[in-house]
């Protein structure tokens, strides 16, 4: 009636004796339970071989005795052996990801089932954690990016390349300086103040920085330089974005925000491949506001003096009265107008037998900057990769290897910040020199700086990534699995950073000064694992165990040399007057033990059950463990007899459902202990201590409890495929970094809070094959994410810091604000609703709420293939509320100072009566319009205006050479291409860019590039 | 032999779980000191205190570090920017707001982290029983007399405050304003017992940890901020009398590391003041950014050697810019001046007013002909006693202008900022005396007010 398990021929016993192998030796009670209804078994036996159209053997692969319930499953090696019961039995075979293929039974002995691959998306194989499945049997919610949507675009960094591509997926580009980072949020905001990054994990090993700042020293990346720089996107096989708690749970405390799941490339069998690539460029910084003309200004800047009745005199007004109204320098174009240049080649080397495969990549790509094409940022790297399976299949080993270096020499600040210079500022006095004087008076005087000393300051930056992990496993018998996985990883930074007198304002009397900083993380972590796979009746049962200990240390020292006498010797901090060496160091241990249960019945009900327990170094001995855990479910109602019938049109439907609980540990190392810690300098050169922090041993885990229902459907022979999923997040016991007022000696405490956190959201995804003729074929992929994230519930919020930021029952992103009631025609002032009328602008005044959450946002991929062209194109939108330019006017008030302006701002109040943009021009502190732009403005709902936008994010053409080129010059393929990344955006944001929100940050770049892929 | 593989398994699995709390127990990290241990022995206490130095001095112009020197004076009629700046104006014509960043990051911020170091400090060492006694006794005395110092410079600035005296942040996150009579008993009682505590001999070279005299000093001048004459005088005099201080002829050297004339000091390591890097000008040819008001200038007696030797000027388009002088040395290197925050001239000033105020005229112009004495001056002519306090207001503006916001706090303390200031600041506003409240503070502490004005 069952056959449970039936060992292959020619495994280490002989196929007969294989049954009562399996009575005598039961490795687990559930077998051992199961071995009575062997007795059932004794008939002929079916052996053979599943293989793919590689050769290599289907592990896995599911063999039914037709018309019986009788099945077994292909081990390692491919083999499998089932009883029959009359001569004339035909068997089916199937696989995840192959067509299934019924073999009629002629009893030839030993048979070779080859299974072709099946390309729909629905049996694409999908990594999860500890696993792959595929989008048909998975239970969660994950989204996957693949290799040939991240190699269409032009971009250094993986991140970049999910921009809008995955529903419930937030990424901003911080600025456009290479390198820099990416801000990413999974399914929203959980945390108050911290702790949203997800975990990136990378070949099944988290990687070691996340996504903190790879940078000591600052530099003009705003955000910092990003650590998945250090990662080829080239050498991405695909990256898997997990969303829910039935995907995620099994990462425990680490799991809160979701997970990235990275995958690198392997070696196939097959014939020995060689892959070249090779793509180059140039990026323009993309559009931003246009500023006053040197007229314009000069009329700004003496109608804001007669606004405030003041004389300009050489004194107030050198820039009227002092320097030459003829210049005109448009600091935009200077300082941003530039072309970077961009290039990435990359070769790869692949292959292997049905045993051994292989695959070797180098990469570089080098990106320059629009400030100058002579800074820049690139990246060499290696990734090798080899797997080995014995010969008879019990033993296997795949090792991953990738080694990153990242150089940058980038200017210390951003000088998109200088381009609001007043326009006939003299760069260079008469000489040519670099002009340290604004008439009389030096710029150091008037708090300002020449941005091209910048040039000649220097920042180099080198970081050594390594990524080392080895998989061993061993079969022990065909459906228990022992594996053991080991990874060490490694970041080895170093930074200099010299600024020489030549680059110091001469009338400052600051010296020559360098800093040297050393950065080191390195982790290791071991995972050993037991895997046990069978079937049993019409059931398909997997389960998981295993344990994860993870150990991190980080190490840094900062050498601050100063007060040299001279430039020449400044890379030495021997030559240098003081030296000063500040040293960091931080531990992190993680041991967790975790499992996995999942039963399939009938291939149409799963039910996936997922455990852990984690302990972790960053918390106090009594609260260092916590137990998460999740239940995922769904059903394949396509599969039921009653849909099929009635419901003939619907190719696969699927119903999920799931809830669990997953944590947050990413906070700091050792703050559950009081600590002082050295200070920077000395005290008569003898050492002296401060306090590291305010101390609150009493934090715990905090807790995420995640519901999701999901229904899939796929129409037309899964021509049509449409997921849905709706979710409700709720973060409760939130551990935060709680601000305080700085009273209490440090402006934040670390402490849980009992706040609750609500992120529900709604998520489609849609792809259509709309035509899939010989000669055309056009796809769309489309993406929609509806979120909405509340507070729930903040006790006692109005004894905190809180009650001026957050608002029960409203979005975290939500801000307290005056409201903004226009220009006073009369006085041509801003005008504020004074609730209290006590005629200042205080706490009780912030009535007017805004949020500048998104509302939707998603994407939309199009593929169109004429023969050999291929057309495809992405669009990302986002319906959200942004700060726009008057965000900056509080420090940059138009008329005041020696500060350029948005052309926008010539729309000004000036007559009584005058209907306006922007109020009066102010000359002074004195001016009676002063105070509204400095201090309320910015604490008004006028800063924010819609920042919404449609951006066409990438264009990719791509022309195949036709075979009969190919074979000429013995290609297996070949093709040329043109890529385009953030080609226009269509928005009505007043600003910038809609992304970064900031005139004065470099926003993201316009990309093209030319290239060629190679295939030998 | 399967029973044994089983029982095996189980073993593992327990040993595993097992060593797991023993695998997350770290070593203590090298660069971390825990707290019970900064009262381990002498070194790390003394470590403890020194840390608050370094931090009083660490940013250039922190409320210790030039902060006082510069700001003040140009709140008040001492100092003027020459051209427009964003950092300036608002004090120059006391315009500023409640998101005024230099407020809170030159002085509110610093004052309380400092103020928490030293609470913490103060908490520990009460326990100890590890610190020998005499080093214990001298870092209780310098924690209380820098708590004082600290609370003093505050209320002066903001006028009210919160009086934080513990480390529990729970408490102290809601602690509203305390009055300025509660502040001041507890800066009088700090340094009362600051002076019972402390040596009279200062504990290591130069003069940059408190002793004694710099606990009386201070009293002395809290005693006539407070209008106590009396104890004022007598205070001062104590300190004049102690026979370590003497007033220095040669005016050049005032100012200089570890005078004669100087009470307490405090370093920064390998660098001069900030003071004089902000003051003096790169060149004689560059406007100095700061210049010396005609107000201040006018206040100066012809032949006041402190004119000529605290005040220097840049002609500029043949038009004299003159600008605070008496620190020298504008470059970090060679060290040759200390910030210095007490000296003894200002305790002939305070006995002089106190004593006038007691109408005690002829010790008070005494002292105050010691100070003219040294500038070159000749003897006061005043007689009444209003003559004479109206004299030692006049003294006080040309010894300690751009020092530590000595004229800015006796304005007010005089109530004479209005009178004063309002005739050449056009945006005055008498609610302009006080400094507002940083507005992120008062954004996480719903109890703390705002004050007047802003």
């Amino acid at each position: 009636m069952v056959v449970l398990y039936s060992p292959p021929s020619g495994e280490l016993e002989g196929a007969g004796e294989g049954l009562k192998q399996c009575k005598m030796k039961p490795t687990i009670w559930l077998l051992a339970l199961l071995c009575p209804l062997l007795s059932m078994c004794q008939s002929i036996t079916i052996r053979g071989t599943v293989i793919n159209e590689e050769g290599a053997p289907v592990q896995g692969a599911t063999i039914v005795l037709k018309g019986t319930n009788r099945s077994t499953i292909a081990d390692a090696a491919g083999r499998f052996a089932i009883a029959r019961t009359s001569a004339n039995d035909s068997i089916t075979v199937s696989a995840i990801g192959y067509q299934t293929v019924t073999e009629p039974n002629n009893e030839r002995g030993l048979i070779t089932i080859t299974l072709k691959r099946r390309y729909t998306l629905l049996d694409e194989t999908v990594v999860m954690a500890y696993g792959i499945t595929s989008k048909r049997f998975n239970t969660g919610s994950i989204s996957k990016v693949t290799a040939s949507e991240i190699t269409t675009q032009p971009v250094s960094n993986p991140l970049a390349a999910l921009h809008g591509r995955v529903p419930g997926l937030e990424i901003t580009q911080n600025s456009g300086v290479p390198g820099a980072a990416f801000k990413i949020l999974i399914r929203g905001q959980n945390s108050l103040t911290q702790g949203n990054e997800p975990l990136f994990v990378i070949d099944g090993v988290p990687f070691l920085n996340g996504n903190t700042q790879l940078n000591q020293s600052s530099n003009s990346a705003i955000g910092g330089l990003s650590p998945l720089n250090s990662i080829n996107p080239a050498d991405i096989e695909s990256i898997e974005i997990l969303k829910d708690a039935d995907a995620t749970a099994i990462y425990g405390s680490r799991a809160a925000n979701g997970v990235v799941l990275i995958t690198t490339k392997k070696g196939k069998p097959g014939k020995t491949i060689v892959n070249v690539s090779y793509r180059a460029g140039f990026s323009k910084a993309s559009s931003s506001m246009n500023l006053l003309s040197t007229n314009q200004y000069l009329l700004m800047r003496r109608e804001a003096f007669a606004n405030d009745g003041i004389i300009p005199t050489l004194a107030n007004a050198p820039d009227l009265l002092a320097w030459d109204t003829t210049r005109y320098t448009d600091f935009k174009k200077l300082f941003t107008g530039g072309t970077a240049q961009t290039s990435d080649i990359n070769l790869s080397l692949s292959g292997g037998t049905a045993t051994t495969q292989f695959l070797v990549s180098l990469g570089h790509q080098k990106e320059t900057t629009v400030f100058s094409s002579s800074l820049s940022g690139q990246r060499t790297s290696v990734h090798f990769t080899v797997a080995h399976t014995s010969p008879n299949r019990k033993f296997s080993i795949t090792a991953n290897t990738g080694y990153s270096i990242n150089k940058s020499n980038l200017l210390r600040s951003d000088l998109t910040a200088y381009i609001n210079m007043a326009p006939h500022f003299p760069l260079y006095d008469s000489t040519g020199n670099l002009n340290w004087k604004a008439g009389s008076v030096s710029l150091n005087s008037l708090g300002l700086t020449n941005p091209m000393a910048q040039f000649r300051q220097q920042y180099n930056a080198e970081f050594a990534t390594l990524l080392a992990n080895t998989i061993l496993s061993y079969r022990i018998t065909q459906g228990l699995l022992f594996r053991i996985s080991a990874a060490m990883q490694s970041m080895n930074g170093n930074e200099t950073t010299l600024l020489p007198r030549s680059a110091i304002d001469p009338s400052s009397s600051q010296l020559a000064s360098a800093n040297f900083n050393t950065s080191s993380v390195s982790s290791i972590q071991t995972e050993p694992q037991i895997e046990y796979s069978n079937r049993w009746a019409q059931f398909k049962f997997t389960a998981l165990a295993g344990a994860s200990f993870q150990e991190i240390i980080n190490r840094s020292a900062t050498t601050s040399a100063t007060n040299y006498t001279s430039d020449i010797l400044l890379s030495t901090p021997s030559a240098a007057g003081a030296v000063r060496i500040i040293d960091a160091y931080s531990q992190y241990r993680y041991a967790a033990a975790f499992g996995r249960i999942n039963i399939r019945y009938k291939e149409t009900y799963i039910l996936n059950l997922t455990g852990r327990r984690d302990g972790s170094s960053r918390f106090g001995p009594a609260r260092r463990f916590a137990n998460f855990a999740a239940i995922g479910t769904a059903w394949i109602f396509s599969n039921e007899k009653w849909v099929k019938k009635n419901l003939p049109f619907i190719s696969f439907g699927k119903l999920r459902a799931s809830f669990g609980v997953t944590g947050n540990d990413q906070i700091g190392d050792y703050k559950f202990l009081d600590t002082w810690t050295s200070t920077s300098a000395t005290y008569q050169g003898m050492p002296a201590l401060q306090p590291s922090r305010l101390f609150n041993p009493y934090y715990g885990w905090e807790s995420n409890s995640k519901w999701e229902a999901g229904l899939e459907l796929g129409f037309l022979n899964d021509r049509l495929l449409l997921f849905a999923s709706a979710y409700q997040n709720r973060s409760g016991n939130q551990l935060v970094n709680f601000a305080l007022p700085v009273q209490t000696g440090f402006s934040s405490v670390q402490q849980n809070f009992n706040a609750l956190i609500q992120n529900k959201g709604l998520e489609l995804s849609l792809t259509a094959k709309n035509i899939t003729a010989k000669d055309w074929e056009w796809t769309t992929v489309f993406n929609f994410t509806l979120s909405r994230n509340k507070l729930l519930s903040f006790p006692d919020i109005e004894k905190t810091a809180y009650r001026t930021v957050y608002i029960i029952g409203q979005p975290l992103s939500v801000i307290k604000t005056y409201r903004y009631l226009g220009i006073d025609p009369a006085t041509g002032i801003y005008r504020f609703l004074d609730v209290d009328s006590n005629a200042v602008m205080d706490i009780n005044d912030r009535i007017s709420t805004v949020s500048t959450n998104p509302s939707f946002y998603g994407g939309m991929l199009n593929t169109i293939r004429w023969r050999k062209i291929e057309l495809s194109f992405f669009v990302e939108y986002r319906k959200q509320k942004g700060k726009n330019y008057l965000a900056t006017q509080s420090s940059y008030i138009p008329g005041y100072f020696f500060f350029n302006q948005p052309q926008l701002v010539l729309n000004r109040w000036q007559h009584p009566g005058d209907n306006a943009l922007v109020q009066r021009y102010v000359s002074a502190t004195t001016s009676p319009a002063y105070r509204p732009a400095q201090s309320y403005l910015p604490g008004s709902d006028a800063i924010y205006s819609d920042a919404s936008f449609i951006r066409m994010k990438n264009l990719s053409l791509t022309y195949s050479i036709p075979v009969s080129v190919m074979k000429k010059i013995k290609a297996q393929e070949l093709s040329v291409f043109i890529q385009a990344q953030n080609l226009f955006t269509i928005t009505n944001y007043i600003g910038a860019d809609p992304e970064n929100q900031n005139l004065y940050v470099l926003p993201p770049l316009k990309t093209w590039v030319l290239g060629l892929r190679l295939q030998l | 032999m399967q029973q044994y593989k089983k029982i095996f398994a189980v073993m593992m699995t327990v040993l595993l779980l097992s060593s797991c709390k023993k695998y997350l127990q770290l070593s203590p990290s090298p660069v971390l000191v825990e707290k019970e241990k900064i009262v381990s022995d002498d070194q790390t206490a003394t470590a403890a205190m020194l840390g608050v130095y370094v931090q009083m001095m660490n940013a250039s112009l922190n409320m210790a570090n030039g902060g006082l020197s510069v700001y003040p004076a140009l709140s008040a009629d001492e100092i003027y920017n020459t051209a427009p700046s964003t950092t300036w104006d608002p004090f120059t014509s006391n315009t500023l707001t409640g998101n005024n960043t230099t407020v809170n990051t030159a002085y509110w911020r610093p004052a309380y982290s400092c103020l928490y170091q030293l609470n913490a400090l103060i908490e520990e060492l009460e326990k100890s029983t590890a610190v020998t006694a005499a080093v214990k006794e001298q870092i209780l005395g310098e924690a209380h007399f820098t708590r004082a110092w600290i609370y003093f410079s505050l209320i002066n600035l903001f006028g009210e405050a919160p009086l934080v005296l513990s480390t529990d942040y729970t408490l102290n996150a809601v602690l509203p304003k305390a009055s300025v009579t509660e502040i001041y008993n507890q800066v009088i009682a700090d340094l009362l017992l600051a002076k019972s505590k402390l040596k009279e001999n200062y504990t290591t070279a130069g003069k940059v940890r408190p002793n004694k005299w710099a606990a009386v000093a201070l009293l002395a001048r809290v005693y006539l901020y407070k209008q106590n004459w009396q104890l004022a005088e007598t205070e001062a005099t104590a300190v004049i009398n102690a026979g370590m201080y003497q007033l220095l002829t040669d005016l050049n050297t005032v100012f200089l590391s570890n005078n004669n004339e100087a009470i307490w000091q405090l370093l920064k390591d390998n660098n001069n003041t900030a003071e004089a890097a902000t003051f003096i000008p790169a060149s004689a040819t560059v406007k100095p950014t700061l210049a010396v008001t005609d107000q201040l200038l006018n206040a100066f007696e012809t032949g006041d050697k402190r004119k000529l030797n605290w005040l220097k000027a840049n002609s500029i388009s043949s038009q004299l810019f003159y600008y605070p002088n008496k620190y020298k040395a504008r470059t970090a290197t060679p060290q040759t001046e200390t910030k210095q925050l007490l000296r003894l001239a200002e305790q002939y000033l305070i006995r002089a007013e106190a004593r006038a105020q007691l109408n005690k005229t002829d010790s008070a112009k005494a002292d105050l002909n010691i100070i003219r004495n040294r500038a070159g001056l000749l003897p006061v002519i005043a007689t009444t006693q209003s003559e004479i306090i109206t004299a030692v207001e006049k003294e006080r503006q040309t010894e300690l202008f751009a020092e530590d916001g000595h004229r800015w706090f006796d304005l007010k303390r005089w109530n004479k900022a209005t009178t004063v200031l309002s005739p050449v600041k056009t945006a005055w506003l008498p609610t302009a005396v006080l400094y507002p409240v940083p507005l992120t503070e008062i954004e996480r502490n719903p109890f703390l007010l705002q004050n007047p004005g802003y």
